[in-house]
């Protein structure tokens, strides 16, 4: 029943949506990073690239899809280029280098901004119209994690080896005194009694 | 003297057995488990509660780890994951119609999944395949997966809720009209409203937008290309009532009321719609959640133009942006 209701408020979702959305002119870009809830970590030194994906999932049309980096911070560079997104199409990668200087203190943050638009020949008859969005994500250094002081496994389980054959040994000897003793103590006793 | 000899000896051995550990261990929670033998850490999460008969939760957490999950444009993804309910009596003590499932976010709605599907049974686990529907509008960042499960033998439920995923961000507007007309206009005439307009922009992703900004161009002759509108002619607005009651909104060249419409500029820059920002919503809910309406207006046409159809063929198309 839950999932008929799921499935209903679906349908009846995606209705409404066709009825707002006709005759549209989109496309989407995705990401798992943005500017506020999940910011790109990185290291001082470190190079790496940040994926942005397209998308083009509502109007039932092709679209092409103009990139362009309009604020790289001094820390982000990436090809200006253009991409054909077929109707349907999800998950077309641009790429999005990004280069931290050393010595750069942790804490410190960049904002990085890619400029969307759809490519389009002007229309004729009145005002034609393209969208265009601008991605904005933010790049924070983090401290570097100390690297660990490589650790010699067999000399630590060579040690915690002899640590406890010591301690066996010790043992035994300390039951064998134990024994040893209770031992003597009643053959003391009797030569008393006689 | 024969017992306290024995106390001497067992307390000294108690200390060297204490001493010996302290080498090697971290806490007697380590100690135990040198003894027993099991393991002392773990990536995914792990819940068992005390008793033997209760269920074992495993969320196979690595299905959702380093895959892309990008919300779907104007709709819902649903995601899937696996998890393994162990119980120890064996699997037919399972109740398998007990699964539930559910990710969460603080401040955002609930997204759950009473029925996982059942899958494989191997000894005395059982596999189930959960799926749940996020949506375009659901927050982008760490969402929370909550795994219940109870038996027939003890009836506890148990709840593991400690693995997450995170949730795609999606910058997407859709725009109504891929064509603003203002129908057949005279030269010299003052404040014509376009004839097709609101545009409509739908916000089908999940960021919240503060800025909606035109990037204009001349409207130039289709037939003698020397003659043109210039954009400086040209506004927009987020409203359209008449607050002076001659002009509509959209064609105002002051404040009014509080409402303004922005002269747009030739290409050179971003010209913001005032007041304009377009929230992140469920746009099924037809108030104008996650809308903005925008209108347009020619304040002056020009005078000493041909007679002609005017447009951006020439000039390229307007870009209505979104930041």
């Amino acid at each position: 029943m839950i999932k008929l209701s799921n499935l209903v408020f679906g349908a009846v979702a995606c209705f409404f949506l066709v009825l707002f959305i006709a005759g549209t002119n989109a496309f989407g870009v995705a990401s798992s990073y943005n500017e506020n809830t999940s910011p790109f970590m990185v290291y001082p030194g470190m190079e790496s690239s940040v994926e942005l994906r397209l998308q083009n999932m509502i109007g039932n049309e092709d679209v092409k899809v103009s990139a362009t980096l309009t604020d790289g911070a001094g820390i982000a560079s990436m090809q200006t280029e253009e991409y054909d997104l077929p109707f349907g199409v999800k998950g077309v990668p641009v790429i999005v280098s990004i280069l931290i200087p050393e010595g750069v203190s942790p804490g410190t943050s960049y904002s990085v901004t890619v400029h969307f638009e759809s490519v389009a020949d002007g229309e004729t008859g009145g005002v034609g119209l393209g969208i265009g969005t601008d991605y904005r994500f933010k790049v924070i250094v983090a401290e570097e994690p100390q690297e660990q002081p490589a650790v010699d496994e067999t000399t630590t389980s060579g040690s915690f080896a002899i640590w406890w054959i010591i301690g066996a040994i010790v043992v035994i000897l300390v039951i064998w005194w134990i024994i040893k003793s209770s031992k003597k103590t009643p053959k003391a006793t009797s030569k008393k009694r006689r | 003297m024969e017992n306290l000899k024995i106390v001497y000896a067992g307390t000294f051995l108690l200390v060297l057995i204490v001493l010996m550990i302290s080498f090697a261990s971290a806490g007697v929670g380590d100690w135990f488990r040198q003894i027993t033998g099991r393991a002392t850490a773990n990536a995914d999460a792990n819940v068992t509660l005390t008793g033997d008969n209760e269920v074992i939760i495993y969320i196979w957490n690595s299905t959702l780890t380093g895959t892309v999950v990008d919300p779907n444009s104007g709709s819902y993804l649903t995601i899937r994951f696996n998890v393994t309910v162990t119980d120890l009596d064996g699997s037919a003590d399972i109740n398998t119609t007990s699964i539930r499932s559910n990710f969460t976010r603080a401040g955002e709605p609930l997204r759950e999944n009473n029925t996982c599907e059942e899958g494989p049974t191997f000894g005395d686990s059982i596999n189930f395949t959960c799926a749940i529907d996020m949506w375009y509008f659901d927050e982008p960042g760490v969402w929370n997966i909550s795994v219940s499960a109870t038996d027939f033998g003890t009836g506890t439920i148990v709840l593991n809720d400690s693995t997450q995923f995170t949730y795609g961000t999606l910058n997407e507007v859709v725009a109504s009209l891929s064509l603003i007309s203002f129908g057949s206009v005279s030269q010299g005439e003052v404040n014509q409203s376009s004839s097709n307009d609101p545009l409509i922009l739908n916000n089908t992703g999940n960021v919240d937008f503060t800025n909606i900004s035109i990037n204009a161009s001349d409207l130039i002759g289709e037939t003698t290309p020397s003659d043109y509108i210039a954009v400086a002619n040209l506004s927009v607005s987020n409203s359209t009532s008449g607050s002076d009651g001659s002009a509509r909104d959209e064609c105002l060249t002051t404040t009014l009321n509080g409402v303004t419409a922005s002269t747009l500029i030739n290409r050179t820059n971003y010209v913001q719609v005032i007041n304009t920002t377009l929230s992140r919503g469920n746009l099924s809910l037809n108030d104008g959640t996650a809308q903005e309406d925008i209108y347009f207006c020619i304040r002056t046409v020009p005078t000493g133009i041909v007679s002609q159809a005017y447009s951006t063929a020439a000039s390229g198309n307007w870009v209505v942006n979104t930041a």
